[in-house]
């Protein structure tokens, strides 16, 4: 068996994506349920990341990736021999290992109660920077699927915040929703490597293969909607250019796709039911322009609205912001609710001269694009990463202050 | 403030609307995983400011979406929060409040008995 298995996975790898994914699905079939079950859990290295394998088994197989990592750094933490970036890494692998939360369902009594969510993840890359997807909810029952795929400084430490998002995410697109935290490649760390298109290309064909092999364990007649943002929109855009299957693409703050690329008919797949941008005020990155036009400036593009009269959003880091109108809209999307979607009214020129009264978008497309860039850029990462440390113990203290105070008060979590 | 305060006032908070938006029922949080980077989504390497909590309710044996968020959002209203509900959409009723940076979202459904209150802190960093 598994010498098959290992014939399989040779046999795939260098296989157009959608035969890929049924040739190991189709593997899986034909295997009896304790026969998988126990491939699953003996090579694990092999199951964990398999595109088309069952998404049970590979949640299977990553736990326990997961757990033979935390194994191996907790012993080294023991032996007082970790560095500070294992001791990091660590603390990352048990927050991974611990339920993601709790959900109400009724018992076979018909009572109510709170039963814990198990996280569950397709992929698991414990070394370096790493690598995880997440899923949150029934990839086998949802009717709506959302692959949230993150940008720029995501690695494994910091990715734990996307899952939040994506949580929220999925709050609002309502019940029958799955989530999927897509982080199946080395992010650019620092704007010094997220000006090189080097990541996204090599991201490409894996989601690419991650969306052909979700197409074999959903529904058939759930939707997906591919969302990038920021760096992670060039990711979902370079995999568009190489056909990557889904039912809506949604690109926030957008750097722009590639310098040849200016229309959406050039990038979207045969059968997209909705290619939609989200570009707020003043996004620096959206009007920099760094890997080519702005794809909210396409003649035929669907650009949605992001501020309403509750909470208006300018930048680049609001998009997903609480009870905005761009998250209304995500939620929408994610949906189906398309006829709901509200579109921005504002043009691109009211834009470039809302801050300093003057267009500032043109030289800074010109900055971005010019040598001087490249300097520029590894100051920013400088002070990124000094921001970066100086947040970490923070998490600590407001948690073991929290748990305090609930053992006084009483509600548990 | 501090963010360990404001997290605990916004799971009282969401727990205290929670119990009056459904009668006979406590709240149960189901998210709280502590402080995160709000910014996350465009490069990750801001601090960890806010802190998003979700608390649920709901009696299985009634669906009343329409009711109870009309009932969460009284809740919200006399404890000070400047609430907007918003018009019912594809089966989805929804409500947002806004209290000194904190915010909320409730969520109901068409043919769904739990409730969902969503709420997040204002970034505070420690």
């Amino acid at each position: 068996m598994s010498e098959d298995l290992d014939a399989l996975i040779l046999r795939v790898r260098d296989l157009p994506h959608d035969r890929a994914v049924a040739e190991v699905d189709a593997f899986f079939g034909s295997l009896p349920a304790e026969a998988a079950r126990a491939l699953a859990e003996s090579r694990p290295e092999q199951v964990g990341p398999l595109e088309g394998a069952p998404p049970e088994l590979r949640y299977r197989s990553n736990h326990l990736i997961l757990g033979a990592a935390h194994q191996r750094l907790h012993a080294l933490v023991e032996s007082r021999d970790a560095t500070l970036a294992q001791r990091r890494r660590l603390a990352t692998l048990t927050a991974m290992l611990q339920p993601a939360g709790k959900r109400l369902e009724v018992d076979a009594d018909g009572n109510r109660v709170a039963v814990d969510v198990p996280r569950q993840f397709l992929l698991v890359d414990p070394e370096g920077q790493g690598r995880m997807i997440e899923v949150q909810g029934d990839l086998r029952t949802a009717r709506n699927i959302a692959v949230l795929v993150p940008g720029m400084n995501n690695d494994l430490e910091r990715v734990r915040s996307q899952s939040v998002r994506a949580k929220e995410i999925g709050e609002e697109a309502g019940p029958g929703t799955a989530m999927v935290v897509w982080l199946g490649y080395h992010a650019p760390l620092g704007l010094t490597e997220g000006r090189s298109t080097e990541s996204s290309r090599a991201a490409a064909p894996l989601l690419c293969r991650f969306q052909e092999g979700l197409a074999v364990v959903r529904a058939p007649d759930a939707k997906v909607t591919l969302i990038g943002n920021s760096y992670g929109a060039q990711v979902v855009a370079r995999a568009m250019l190489e056909g990557a299957r889904a039912h809506r693409y949604l690109l926030t703050g957008s750097p722009g796709v590639d310098p040849s690329i200016t229309s959406a008919a050039q990038m979207t797949p045969p059968g997209t039911e909705l290619f939609a941008v989200a570009r707020s005020r003043g996004d620096y990155v959206s009007y920099a322009e760094q890997h080519g036009p702005d794809p909210a400036s396409f003649p035929d593009v669907v650009r949605i609205e992001t501020d309403n009269a509750q909470v208006q959003i300018t930048g680049h880091v609001s998009y997903f912001d609480k009870n905005s109108e761009s998250m209304i809209n995500v939620g929408r999307i994610v949906r189906g609710g398309l006829d709901a979607v509200t579109l921005a009214a504002r043009t691109t020129p009211e834009e470039e001269t809302r801050l300093l009264g003057t267009s500032w978008a043109g030289p800074l497309r010109t900055l971005g694009q010019s040598k001087a860039a490249v300097p520029i850029s590894k100051a920013y990462d400088g002070l990124a990463a000094l921001r970066t440390v100086a947040s970490t113990p923070s998490r600590k203290t407001v948690l073991d202050g929290a748990r305090r105070a609930r053992t006084q008060e009483g509600p548990e979590r | 403030m501090t963010l360990t305060e404001a997290r605990d006032l916004l799971r009282a908070e969401l727990l205290a609307v929670a119990a009056a938006a459904v009668p006979g029922y406590e709240g149960v949080v189901t998210h709280d995983v502590g402080p995160v980077n709000p910014a996350v989504l465009s490069d990750g390497s801001g601090p960890d400011t806010i802190c998003s909590i979700t608390v649920e309710n709901g009696d299985p044996s009634v669906t009343d979406p329409a009711g109870e968020l009309a009932a969460a959002v009284a809740a919200l209203t006399s404890r000070g929060w400047r609430t907007t509900v918003a018009p019912v959409e594809n089966g989805h009723h929804r409500a947002a409040a806004e209290r000194d940076g904190f915010q909320v979202t409730v969520h109901a459904w068409d043919n769904e008995w739990r409730l969902t209150l969503s709420g997040e802190t204002p970034a505070i960093p420690e």
